[in-house]
């Protein structure tokens, strides 16, 4: 195994303990909505979502980089430039995230002043974490470009999924130095706010699984490159096609000209139809190989992603998409539960494959199956769709009681969160959050026992 | 009221994705399976899809340029199952896969 592949498993390792503490987080964010008084001036509601969702952004992050490291040698056939770096960096970047996390829970709050943006929190969501951090944050993703691309130019070889990946990291790099900007006009900080966070989410992070996935199934299915590369130019032209300028679709109500009303609407109302390709993509790919494979929870997992892709951020998206229907739904539940469902669908499924595919190389297992992995597949699925469909029903009757009915006051927003649906969806996200934590953990215990326990129907016949 | 409808109307727009969706699964496993009967479900799925579209176009109170890029939207998924499928098997034909 080449030492980017050791570090691979390492990225991956954290990544998936990072998951964990998204998960936990997640249920104390969820705990907060049917007892308001849990942990009250201890560790508030808000804190409690920054780890959430910030650890969000991490695991994956930190996934698709294992991804990469993966890969790479096998890719260029030659051990990555810099690996070094990359290895003191990945200490460098756990150790970041730990003292971030640390912030967070102890100190919670800073002034509104350069001190505090640069030693607790930036305030602005998803990119919490303060500028020391987020300096940190640059600085691995640079090692990370240098291993790329230095790899290519050492290998003198170049392949049309690195070439995509290459290209891609250029935005990758540039977009997160949004992450620094402070403006005092709120408008203004949002628009450019959300250059990073669409573009990243539906723009270079798609191009970025894109090329994960195409190198997952050529080690998987063994696929060809050919079709795999074609597939590759096809996606990243559709989903960037739709997806740049449907950036609009988060300017509808921040203050930005009314053009964006058109813009947004009508470029996010075409997003679904590339993913419905790669669904049908998947069922060929899934029938041809008849679901047999010597790594069966890889391969349901990377087929999860096509289909929780096209329910999370197709269908639940366009729910919401056009402008006269994003005025009342936009801010609600209604938008968490496509954010959980998109983000499960397109980027976890795909990263939770991958350690699937990874685990079977480093075990040296010849077939990897059982009845853990199910369990795990079932549970952590059915714990998601319950959360994103309590979701929905609480965001719906928002939309419906403080919106639609109530105007938007604040009356209203109160009348919305007493409602009777409302209420009763948050209790049924957090029985569904448990269903999700009680899959984690099983995922958990497959993942350190797969491969080495012995199945059932070879020690029968070892037996016999 | 006019709010009400819009939301009753995200609700008709996601159920026309969702039955695109059943469209191309169905359109797919028919074809894998050489099972004519799925493949006509798909279509009746697609059916339902533009019935749908045509309930967004009649009773929802989108204005005009809204309506056509719904109805753009859902002929744009009749083909994609069929056109993807062929492009699929062309290009593994091309390489020797079955």
């Amino acid at each position: 195994m080449y030492r980017s592949q050791q570090l691979a498993v390492k990225y991956l390792t954290a990544a998936i303990a990072l998951f964990g503490v998204m998960t936990i987080a997640g249920l104390m964010s969820a705990y907060y909505y049917i007892n308001p008084n849990f942990l009250f001036g201890l560790l508030d509601f808000n804190i409690a979502k920054i780890l959430h969702i910030d650890t969000l952004i991490i695991w994956l992050l930190m996934g698709f980089m294992g991804a990469i490291y993966w890969f790479l040698p096998e890719e260029f056939g030659i051990e990555i430039a810099g690996i070094r770096a990359a290895e003191v960096l990945f200490y460098v970047f756990c150790g970041v995230v730990a003292v971030v996390a640390a912030v967070f829970i102890f100190v919670q709050y800073g002034g509104s002043d350069a001190l505090g943006m640069w030693l607790v929190n930036q305030g602005r969501k998803y990119v919490e974490a303060p500028r020391w951090a987020a300096i940190g944050v640059v600085i691995v993703m640079l090692v990370f470009a240098y291993n790329v691309i230095g790899t290519a130019i050492r290998a003198k070889k170049m392949t049309g999924i690195m070439a995509v990946l290459i290209i891609d990291l250029v935005p990758l790099i540039i977009l997160y130095l949004n992450a620094f900007a402070a403006y005092r006009n709120m408008s203004e900080d949002l628009y450019w706010w959300w250059w990073l966070v669409h573009l990243w989410v539906e723009g270079t992070w798609e191009v970025l699984i894109g090329c994960i996935m195409a190198l997952a199934l050529m080690s998987l299915l063994g696929t060809s490159r050919r079709i795999v590369e074609t597939w590759l130019y096809i996606e990243v032209a559709l989903v960037m096609g739709t997806g740049i300028l449907g950036l609009g679709h988060h300017y509808f109500w921040i203050g930005t000209p009314q053009y964006w009303l058109a813009v947004g609407g009508f470029f996010s109302a075409f997003e679904p139809l590339p993913l419905l390709g790669m669904v049908v993509h998947a069922v060929y790919d899934a029938g041809t190989h008849r679901m047999k494979t010597t790594n069966r929870p890889a391969f349901f997992w990377i087929m999860a992603e096509a289909f929780g892709n096209f329910i999370g951020a197709g269908v639940w998206g366009f729910m919401i998409t056009l402008p006269q229907i994003n005025l009342y739904a936009h801010g609600t539940q209604w938008t968490v539960s496509h954010g959980h469902f998109a983000f499960w669908g397109a980027y976890a499924c795909g990263v939770i494959g991958v350690c699937y595919l990874v685990l079977g190389k480093v075990r040296g297992a010849a077939m990897l199956d059982g009845i853990a992995w199910r369990w795990a597949f079932a549970t952590l699925n059915i714990g998601l769709i319950g959360m994103a469909g309590a979701l929905l029903i609480s965001g719906f009757g928002q939309a419906f009681v403080e919106r639609a009915l109530g105007g938007s006051t604040l009356e209203a927003f109160i009348a919305g969160q007493e409602s009777p649906s409302f209420v009763a969806s948050m209790y049924a996200r957090f029985l569904f959050g448990l269903v999700f934590a009680g899959g984690y953990v099983l995922l958990i215990y497959d993942f350190v026992t797969l491969g080495r326990r012995v199945p059932a129907r070879v020690a029968q016949a070892v037996a016999s | 009221m006019i709010e009400l409808e819009l939301l009753k109307t995200a609700l008709l727009l996601g159920g026309l994705i969702l039955l695109g969706g059943c469209y191309g699964i169905l359109y797919g496993i028919g074809k894998l399976a050489n099972w004519r009967a799925l493949r006509l479900a798909g279509f009746a799925c697609y059916g339902l899809q533009c019935v749908i579209a045509l309930a967004v176009v009649g009773l929802s109170p989108l204005t005009t340029p809204w309506k056509l890029v719904v109805i753009i939207g859902t002929l744009g998924f009749f083909g994609i199952p069929p056109i993807t499928w062929r492009f699929v098997e062309l290009t593994h034909e091309a390489e020797g896969h079955t």
